[in-house]
């Protein structure tokens, strides 16, 4: 017999108050909830009624409600914003059905480490947006550093400072099209003619959930594009990986870094793209 | 080809609007009043004796009715295997054990009040095992310094047919002809190979699930998904001492089956509680419980070993198999046969055969019927040796299989040695259009222009690959069905057959074989099937059998009915028999012209003259089984920097006769197809250290989607075999025979390596490579 | 806890757990058309339209679809009265044991709700979360093309 009590806030003030009580969590298409299950819970603070749910762009920042699904979040910038990098991740992640419940908060909260969403929170700088008791904005890498920062408060949206005109691919390894990913490389990028100006390469999955391939941006930033020939990308795109049902930790390694090299030249050459 | 009517028409599916406007129930769906639960309590060691078991807690628990188990509820062995009785698989396991031999045995069952009782009880079951020493590796499993599973507690075989315990044997298939040392000794070479094939799940969508009730005169009813009611009820009976009388066990709709259902697990453990108790009790698994406590695809390892001249005949084979069947025996003995008796006819012509089988115990999951039957693994490996020995040879694979595969007229040694616990049954082959299905598909597939063309594009490399194979249609002399049929005073029939549709459309082909018989439309035949109180016999939907076996049930007794109409319309016109002919639910006197309508004629039979209802019933057991045939191939992208395989393109081509309905033949290709090349890429159980399978949900056991399908093509040759229904034969099994090794050959076409152990996972395709490029 | 659901059209006043799941509240009351095969969110049998949407009613919580409109396979058509999208399944063999069916059927509204003449790959992407063993998919892909076709020749 569960005994979790429901709440259906109106308003944020509202549902903060909620959330200070004890064991009691938000709730926003609750996949994960389902997942990891609620028998410890004593309150969940249901947030439809929020209006977290849209979409918007200002002055060339995207932000995008906790409670938008990742569907809907891909269906939108589908329309807006094809080649943004935030869409094509979201929209394959997962199935259909459940791209229509999993929300962008949900997924920010956790990070699961299956998780589509964090390769393109980490190259396009998203930021975490919170209210309640640690309100304030938070970037990746201090998000993920401390979980304590989600006690008492609600993720209410995610912002990403400079989501479009960029170069963009996105790769996730699954064994089937519906699979959630062993890893996923992001990838941006912005070039000037023949020269590299800024690129931004991300690794999810390994040891360290997401990484950076900063040692690869920084020689390939301001180079020109005959530099890809002369480096070791796979080398330099070299991640560790825990053991998974897709294979083992050496596997995956060399697999991640032959998709960082192939993501890399298909953003930024022609040849690579024809592929 | 002969005129018909009905048959080889793709007339709709009966069952199939009742499905998609939510009208058909499953088991799960029948709603009974309040009924109690059954969850249940699983080992977590692979091997042990239960010291104690502590029941207390549970018992305290809310909701909580009883808790079953080894030291409260004792049986006789018996086997889970829903075969002909005796079955051909060893009895070596009990309702609850106190030995368990895998982890995941059902080590207690709670009965509460609700689902979420029952669950959190068989949770607080507390269970003291004595660990013993485990055994994981079937090729060990003969070692003399190996633990004997089964030797200490009395298994048996109930039928003459090779069993020893003490050596971990659950069943032994030996047979030879001609002589092999000579064979060998004319070879110009000997092609020695090993090939590995995995443990995997049916993944019917519909998990395992029963529902006991009683009926108004106190008889247990049990709803359950089963293919085998009638093997069902007997098994119940027998086990649980219940007098079948008192049991009625009836089949509603099936979602899906392919051998999983081939087994009595669930329907035991709910008539056991509904029995004592006289409640209502439903019984259902989990997904993650049909991965362990239902059964699954039985691993196997076969060795081929062939001599061969120079001028591509072979002068010897001889196969070596060793069959994991896990903790228990069900099915042991009889997909090990398959393995040898449904893939060596292929190529007749080899004089010097040997066949050594054995199917051995692990503490492993428990293996079982499983779409394909043995067939499948025995041709992973059989036509991926073939194709090395015809690239050997420089001779192209489909030209080689052309001139070594059995043909019309021709009969193998191997029909008379290979039964299914019993000896064979010799038979020649009637139908077989295997090198038109061969031609067709190469056209298909565009053999001549992509094989061994390796078109590359970047590292991505091109390979195509074939593979043959054949089956059987219900096991001769074992397999029997029933039907019985009653006219209406509108003409239509009501027809009853113990044959078990499970979504395979076996009630639309038999309706459709009475129809054809009976010259009316489909929509004036009533079919009503597997309900053991209401209709009659029927072994099962399994072994391919049912068109063929229940089919020629079917038709037997259409025509005794057709008779009856005849002498009934020769009584009310006058007229001589041979003037009367049928058409369209009518019977026309073709000197006079003068039509009789089959309505008329049942209600002249039934209210005016010699009243009686026009009605009948036949069975049939088939003397012998005559194999479909196939021909399957591969197009597939290879990745050589990551070893991905990626199908693009799958063609299938085969020859089950007749088909009766050419759309339901072609879904059951597609559908086998599909699940052989899932099969072959992705599915995999992957066990811990301590045999405990880690990835049993459908997040790490990896189905094929729509998202992974490749250019399916499928075409079907026509054929005629002269001892089916109308000319067919089976169709259900075979198309999961192929994908796996005509893939594997396509990646060798590909990148020139073989890949001996199924799946063909990524890691394991790149590491070969690497090693062919290193070495 | 005690709710009402809006079914197919029809208000329902429903008691159920706290923790129970659409799918459970929805097999419970009277509507076994939805189908448990996993309970995991992967098979997609159980997938049912919520505000239109395509979910999986075993992922979603009971007390978060209350006062929302759910439609399950029985809402679009009946056995007399079929939905041209079920006779489409039925008269493309996309139906085996049907289990999957009304699922897949539920998938393929969304789709042609959304997007009346999908491309092969539009369907295949709309159908990625509901599995089916029997078909190989290959009929059940010609299902949604027939139900798009007559259902835009009728617009």
């Amino acid at each position: 017999m569960s005994t979790v009590q429901w709440y259906f806030p109106d308003t944020l003030d509202e549902a903060i108050s909620y959330l200070g009580r004890e064991k009691t969590v938000p709730h926003g298409g609750g996949t994960s909830l389902i997942k990891s299950g609620i028998a410890s819970l004593e309150g969940l603070v249901d947030l439809s009624r929020l209006g977290l749910d849209s979409l918007k762009m200002e002055k060339g920042i995207l932000e995008a409600g906790a409670g938008m699904t990742f569907g809907g979040v891909a269906e939108s910038l589908a329309n807006l914003h094809p080649e943004c990098i935030l869409g094509k991740a979201l929209g394959a992640s997962a199935s259909t059905p459940m791209r229509n419940r999993i929300t962008l908060g949900g997924s920010a909260s956790l990070f699961p480490l299956w998780s589509d969403l964090i390769g393109p929170m980490s190259v396009l700088h998203g930021v975490i947006c919170t209210e309640g008791k640690n309100g304030g904005t938070y970037d990746l890498p201090s998000w993920l550093a401390d979980r304590t920062l989600q006690k008492g408060s609600l993720i209410t949206s995610l912002l990403f400072p400079d989501p479009v005109d960029w170069l963009s691919s996105y790769y996730r390894e699954t064994r089937v099209g519906f699979d959630y990913p062993a890893f996923t490389v992001s990838i941006l990028a912005r070039k000037n003619n023949s020269t590299i100006d800024k690129v931004r390469i991300a690794v999810s999955g390994g040891l360290d959930r997401v990484r950076r391939l900063t040692e690869l941006e920084e020689r390939l930033t301001g180079a020109d594009l005959s530099v890809l020939a002369s480096l070791d990308i796979r080398k330099m795109a070299s991640v560790e990986f825990g053991r998974k049902p897709a294979g083992s930790p050496e596997y995956l390694s060399e697999i991640a870094a032959v998709q960082v090299e192939r993501g890399l030249k298909a953003v930024l050459t022609e040849e690579g793209k024809s592929r | 080809m002969t005129d018909f009517s009905v048959v080889g028409k793709p007339v709709l599916k009966v069952d199939s609007l009742s499905l998609a406007c939510g009208s058909a129930r499953y088991t799960a769906d029948y709603e009974m009043r309040d009924p109690l639960y059954l969850a249940f309590a699983y080992s977590p060691v692979a091997h042990g004796d239960i010291v104690s078991l502590d029941d207390s807690e549970a018992r305290a628990m809310e909701g909580v009715t009883d808790v079953f188990h080894a030291f409260n509820t004792e049986t006789e062995l018996f086997t889970t295997a829903g075969q002909g009785y005796p079955e051909p698989s060893p009895y070596d396991t009990r309702l609850f054990n106190k030995r368990v031999r895998y982890a995941g045995e059902i080590v207690a069952a709670v009965l509460a009040g609700t689902l979420s009782e029952a669950r959190a009880a068989a949770a607080a079951v507390k269970v003291e095992y004595a660990p013993l020493p485990t055994l994981f590796d079937p090729e060990k499993a003969m070692d003399k310094d190996s633990p004997s599973l089964h030797g200490e507690d009395g298994a048996y075989a109930p039928l003459p047919v090779p069993f020893r315990a003490e050596e971990n044997v659950a069943g032994e298939v030996l047979f030879s002809f001609g002589d092999m040392e000579k064979g060998f000794a004319d070879a110009d070479f000997i092609v020695d190979e090993t090939y590995r094939t995995h443990y995997t799940a049916h993944c019917a969508l519909e998990p395992h699930a029963a529902s006991a009730f009683f009926d108004e005169k106190g008889r247990l009813v049990i709803v359950a998904s089963t293919q085998v009611p009638f093997h069902a009820r007997r098994t119940v009976s027998r086990v649980l001492g219940i007098p079948a009388h008192m049991i009625r066990v009836i089949k509603p709709r099936i979602g899906g089956g392919f051998g999983s259902k081939q087994e009595i697990i669930l329907e035991l453990y709910a008539a056991l509680a509904a029995w004592k108790y006289k409640r209502n009790v439903k019984a259902e698994m989990s997904r993650s419980e049909v991965f362990t406590a239902a059964r699954t695809r039985h691993p196997m390892r076969v060795r081929i070993k062939t001599g061969v001249k120079n001028d591509g005949s072979i002068t010897a084979l001889d196969m070596s198999d060793v069959m994991n069947t896990g903790a228990y025996g069900a099915h042991a003995l009889t997909v090990l046969s398959n393995a040898g008796s449904k893939v060596l006819p292929m190529f007749n012509k080899i004089e010097n055969m040997n066949f050594v089988g054995r199917a051995v115990y692990t503490n492993l999951p428990i293996g079982g019927a499983y779409r394909g039957y043995g067939a499948t693994q025995g041709y992973f490996a059989f036509n991926q040796h073939m194709d090395g020995i015809a690239r050997r040879l420089g001779v192209d694979f489909l030209d080689f299989v052309k001139k070594h595969h059995i043909r019309e007229g021709e009969t193998s040694e191997v029909f008379k040695a290979i039964g299914e616990g019993t000896e064979g049954v010799s038979q020649i082959i009637r139908s077989c259009k295997l090198s038109e299905c061969i031609d067709k598909g190469a056209e298909a597939i565009g053999w001549s222009s992509l094989r061994g063309k390796k078109i590359a594009n970047g590292p991505v490399v091109k390979g195509i690959g074939a593979a043959v194979s054949m089956q059987g249609s219900g096991i001769p002399q074992v397999d029997m069905a029933s039907a019985s049929m009653k006219m209406n005073a509108d003409g239509s029939f009501n027809l009853y057959v113990g044959a078990t549709d499970i979504g395979t459309g076996s009630d639309t082909i038999l309706s459709q074989i009475e129809a054809e018989t009976l010259n009316v439309p489909l929509e004036m035949i009533l079919i009503l099937s597997s309900d053991t109180d209401l209709t009659p016999f029927d072994t099962g939907a399994y072994a391919s059998s049912t068109t063929y076996v229940s089919g020629q049930a079917v038709l037997r007794c259409a025509e005794k009915v057709r008779s009856q109409i005849l002498s009934v319309a020769e009584k009310m016109t006058g007229a001589a028999p041979e003037s009367l002919v049928f058409k369209e639910s009518r019977v026309v006197n073709t000197a006079t012209g003068e039509e009789t309508s089959f309505s008329d004629i049942a209600c002249f039979a039934m209210y005016s003259h010699d009243q009686f209802q026009i009605q009948a019933s036949a069975s049939f057991t088939g003397s012998e089984s005559p194999p479909p045939f196939m021909a399957q191939f591969a197009e597939v992208d290879v990745d050589t920097e990551t070893g991905k395989v990626r199908v693009v393109k799958f063609v299938s081509v085969g020859d089950c006769g007749q088909p009766l309905n050419p759309k339901l033949v072609e879904g059951q290709i597609e559908g086998a197809t599909m699940n052989g090349i899932s099969y072959a890429l992705t599915e995999q159980y992957i066990f811990n250290s301590k045999g405990k399978m880690t990835n049993n949900s459908f997040w790490d056991y990896k189905l094929f989607g729509t998202l992974d399908m490749p250019e399916m093509k499928t075409i079907v040759v026509d054929s005629d075999e002269p001892t089916g229904p109308y000319g067919a034969k089976s169709i259900s099994e075979i198309g999961i025979n192929g994908p796996a090794p005509a893939i594997a050959n396509a990646i060798y076409d590909a990148v020139g390596v073989r890949i001996y152990d199924l799946p063909l996972t990524p890691e394991k395709v790149l590491k070969a490579i690497r090693a062919r490029t290193d070495g | 806890m005690k709710g009402s659901f809006l079914v197919n059209g029809r208000t329902n006043e429903w008691t159920f757990e706290p923790d129970a799941t659409l799918l459970d509240v929805l097999r419970a009351n009277g509507h076994p058309e939805v189908h448990r095969g996993c309970d995991e969110g992967v098979c997609g049998s159980c997938s049912v339209l919520l505000e239109g949407k395509l979910v999986n009613s075993c992922q979603v919580f009971a007390a978060s679809a209350m006062e929302k409109d759910i439609l399950t396979v029985a809402g679009i058509g009946t056995i007399h009265e079929p939905h041209p999208i079920q006779t489409a399944f039925v008269e493309s063999g996309a139906v085996q044991c049907g289990f999957c069916t009304p699922a897949a059927i539920l998938a393929t509204l969304a789709l042609l709700r959304k997007n009346p003449n999908p491309t092969d790959e539009e369907i295949h992407s709309a159908l990625d979360g509901n599995y089916c063993r029997c078909t190989g998919y290959v009929k059940i892909i010609e299902a949604v093309r027939l139900a798009s076709r007559r259902m835009s020749s009728h617009d």
